[in-house]
């Protein structure tokens, strides 16, 4: 049995009146009297008898409490759950990294929620839970319809990492993927947002955050100046007040500041600090010391030239293997190692290995692989139509569209996610666990290689592994200047009860049951009390 | 309270010894008897002569009167009596009242008409009314004895005398001693105690605050027989609602006594207790103060 309001209890404190109404006549003044034959009026009938009340006894008080507890209770809209009682909600959490700012003596917003949700939601067992984690990008958290304790353990995997929390996304992915009737109820740490966007019945949006000030790097870049690399960073003061801004910029891997910064910036004011350094092979850092939130304090500048891609060709084929390296000088951004450099100095130094062969290749065994059937293998057929690809992935950026034949190995087996499909047939997959697998289904007779795909495809390949093995880190994604500012962060009212009447027609009301043992114990209270036989005169 | 209480009593007995019950024909109980009444009886010791009036017994005609004066004369000769009081005493809680000196005044009452009658010559038998009439012994009613005597019922009194009454004897005088706070209709029991009775007195013992309740405010009447409850607010509503009650209840019972030729008296304890004398009683010439 669950009890909706639960403020009602607050009218228990009523029981201590009839307590003190107890213990207060108990010793009000006892008069001995020789009768009470003449103390009421005559108008009463002589068969009716002088009606004397009894003294109040414990039981008596007994029944005066239980009745005042079972009213109480009443108020407190009792309900018992059927087998439809359950209320579907969708907790939209926004794991922008605002969330984790926190007030001078006080609690981020992140942690505010997550204690009223563990408090108001979790406590209530008659909940199905879903999650979407609002960020960059949305994604569900956990499974469709968790109890709440399942959910509960899937809570703390929202930590406020992303770089910014895209609500309305979230909110359309949980309006095409669940049922409408559910209640969606957003999380977040900023006032709700433009009416239009969100105007749902069904929406419920809570607010945690309060205004905090922040400094915050707001823009990074580095490029090729001449025979220089220009570094350029933008520092905002993101504050009420004007604030000493401090900071330096230097290496990462050195601890001598290359310039160190000290300015005075006034409120929402912000500076920019522009570096010519010679061109290496360096990350530079900046990083501001005076202040308290450290997400976007800190930021790296990879290097404009990264190393080139080493690349290990074993395949079977001479043609094959000639081609492959004309591609791969011609891309420039990749570097061929022969048998001997890696059986010496540079064991494990292959970045990538493109082998038509299923074994290990020895000081190969740690980097990609790019894997594509025996060239002069006989088992082939052509396949016709028109290719799909994957057009988000980094391989398939840029590729041209395929029409016509391909000839495909019949036995070559191909796994993981597939990028390009024909007629049913994987032409390229992609293992994505690292080292990744590059699975190439391409037949002997090929004229793939004289079309503009194949050194895109290459390319692309080269390119995809630099961008995921380059140790940049906050530059290449980016702060927002939207982001870092926490002064526009808002609260809301926080209902304790996130459920409205309606929501709640699947309960069964036993509020019946207390009141109707109230007016039973009610008619006993009156029978003990007030009727018994007294004198007849 | 019992050194207060013997003080009462000896005060009782002195002025009880100092009264004398009134002899009367009323108080005959029969055809013989140990003294002389006021009155004619059928004694053999001759007493007067008056002349015969139609309805006198021919037998009681003086002859040697008739022969000398031709006239007709009777004689008359002295009445034999056998005086005995018998004392009713409610024994109900209600006689003993807490904070009060009803019970004081009832003993002393006994004491007095008791002292009274042994000082008259009668015999005294004594009643003490609970669930049943218990007889009461002299030892029970000696001086330093009667403070012990329980009034401890909680029950009808009036029930208790009309269905199990005490063995009263005829023509005897009998006093009922009670503060008449019982529901029985005392018709019924005014019926069971006059009969056969030379006199029957009713009185009615209270205390000051039977008659006149001090109240103030928000307070529980217990009834200390029953020990019923009753919460009121005392206001002059209900003072005025008692006193109205008590009133017709006392009537009731005056006005049930005198139609069967009773004599109902009442005795406030403080009043009564001033100097131990039922003045209805000497006033009405039931008791005479005697020379000492």
């Amino acid at each position: 049995m669950y009890f909706l309001k639960g403020s009602s209890f607050w009218a228990l404190f009523s029981l201590l009146a009839f307590l003190g109404v107890y213990f207060f006549k108990k010793k009000s003044k006892n008069v001995p009297v020789s009768t009470l034959m003449f103390y009421t009026s005559k108008s009463i009938p002589a068969e009716g008898g002088i009606k004397v009340s009894r003294l109040q006894t414990p039981w008596i008080l007994f029944l005066e409490l239980l009745i005042v507890t079972l009213l109480v209770l009443s108020l407190a809209m009792p309900v018992v759950l059927s087998s439809k009682s359950q209320v579907s909600i969708i907790l939209i959490l926004d794991n922008s990294y605002s969330m984790l700012a926190e007030p001078p003596n006080g609690h981020s917003a992140l942690h505010k929620a997550k204690k009223y949700i563990r408090e108001t939601i979790f406590k209530k067992s008659y909940y199905k839970v879903s999650m979407i984690l609002a960020g960059t990008e949305s994604e569900i958290l956990g499974k469709y319809d968790m109890t709440v304790g399942e959910a509960n353990l899937y809570l703390d995997s929202w930590k406020g990492d992303s770089l910014s929390g895209d609500i309305v996304e979230a909110i359309r992915l949980a309006n095409d993927a669940f049922d409408e009737n559910s209640k969606l109820i957003v999380f977040t740490n900023k006032g709700v947002l433009d009416e239009e966007q969100v105007v749902q019945d069904n929406l419920l949006w809570l607010g945690f955050g309060e205004p905090v000030d922040n400094l915050a790097i707001t823009g990074a870049n580095r490029y090729s100046f001449g025979d220089m690399d220009r570094c350029f960073f933008e520092f905002t003061n993101f504050s009420r007040e004007a604030k000493d801004f401090k900071g330096i910029i230097k290496f990462k891997d050195s601890e001598k500041p290359i310039k160190t910064l000290n300015v005075n910036l006034p409120s929402r004011g912000y500076y920019r600090e522009f570096l010519n350094l010679p061109v290496q092979n360096r990350e530079v850092c900046a990083q501001i010391i005076s202040d308290d939130f450290t997400l976007d304090n800190e930021v790296f500048l990879p290097p404009t030239k990264r190393p080139k891609v080493k690349i290990f060709i074993d395949v079977s084929s001479f043609e094959l293997e000639n081609l492959l390296k004309y591609t791969i000088k011609a891309v420039g951004i990749g570097e061929i190692l022969t048998k001997e450099s890696i059986n010496t100095e540079y064991q494990e130094k292959v970045d990538i290995l493109i082998t038509d062969k299923s074994h290990e290749v020895s000081g190969a065994a740690s980097g990609w692989r790019f894997i594509s059937p025996e060239y002069d293998a006989d088992s082939y057929r052509a396949i016709v139509g028109v290719a799909y690809k994957d057009q988000e992935h980094p391989l398939c950026l840029g590729l041209p569209s395929v029409r016509g034949g391909w000839p495909i190995n019949e036995a070559f087996e191909s796994k993981g996610t597939p990028l390009i499909m024909m007629n049913a047939v994987t032409l390229l997959s992609v293992v994505e666990r690292d080292p990744k697998e590059i699975y190439l289904n391409l037949g002997r007779y090929s004229t793939l290689s004289s079309t503009n795909f194949w050194p895109i495809l290459f390319y692309n390949l080269l390119a995809w592994y630099q961008e995921e093995t380059s140790e940049s880190t906050s530059a290449a994604k980016g702060f927002s200047r939207e982001e870092s500012c926490f002064l526009e962060l808002n609260s809301t009212h926080l209902p304790s009860e996130i459920l409205a009447e309606s929501d709640m027609q699947h309960f069964v009301n036993v509020r019946w049951w207390f009141i109707i043992a109230a007016l039973i114990l009610i008619c006993l209270h009156s029978w003990l009390t007030i009727r018994r036989k007294g004198f007849v005169y | 309270m019992k050194k207060n209480i013997s003080n009462y009593l000896h005060k009782a007995s002195a002025l009880g010894q100092r009264l004398e019950f009134n002899l009367s024909t009323s108080f005959s109980t029969g055809q013989e008897g140990e003294k002389f009444g006021r009155g004619t009886g059928s004694s053999m010791e001759y007493f007067d002569h008056r002349n015969y009036q139609p309805g006198d017994d021919v037998r009681s005609i003086d002859w040697g009167v008739l022969a000398r004066t031709d006239s007709l004369t009777v004689k008359l000769f002295k009445e034999e009596i056998a005086p005995e009081v018998e004392l009713l005493i409610d024994g109900s809680l209600s006689m003993a009242l807490q904070n009060s000196f009803k019970f004081t005044a009832l003993v002393s009452l006994i004491t007095v008409l008791r002292s009274a009658a042994l000082n008259s010559g009668f015999k005294v038998t004594s009643w003490l009314i609970k669930d049943r009439c218990y007889k009461l012994d002299d030892m029970q009613l000696m001086q330093d004895r009667l403070p012990d005597m329980l009034c401890d019922y909680s029950g009808d009194m009036g029930k208790t005398l009309c269905t199990y009454p005490p063995p009263l004897k005829p023509r005897t005088i009998r006093f009922l001693l009670s503060d008449l706070f019982w529901p029985h209709s005392p018709t019924s029991v005014m019926r069971v105690l006059s009969h056969n009775a030379a006199l029957l007195g009713v009185l009615q013992v209270t205390s000051v605050a039977d008659e006149s309740p001090d109240l103030v405010g928000n307070v529980r009447l217990v009834d200390v027989e029953s020990r019923l409850a009753y919460e009121v607010v005392a206001s002059s509503r209900l003072m005025s609602t008692y006193t109205e009650n008590y009133n017709n209840h006392r009537n009731y019972w005056r006005n049930s006594c005198t139609k069967i030729g009773g004599l109902f008296t009442h005795l406030v304890d403080e009043e009564f207790l001033k100097d131990c004398l039922p003045v209805e009683l000497v006033k009405s010439e039931v008791l005479l103060m005697g020379k000492g």
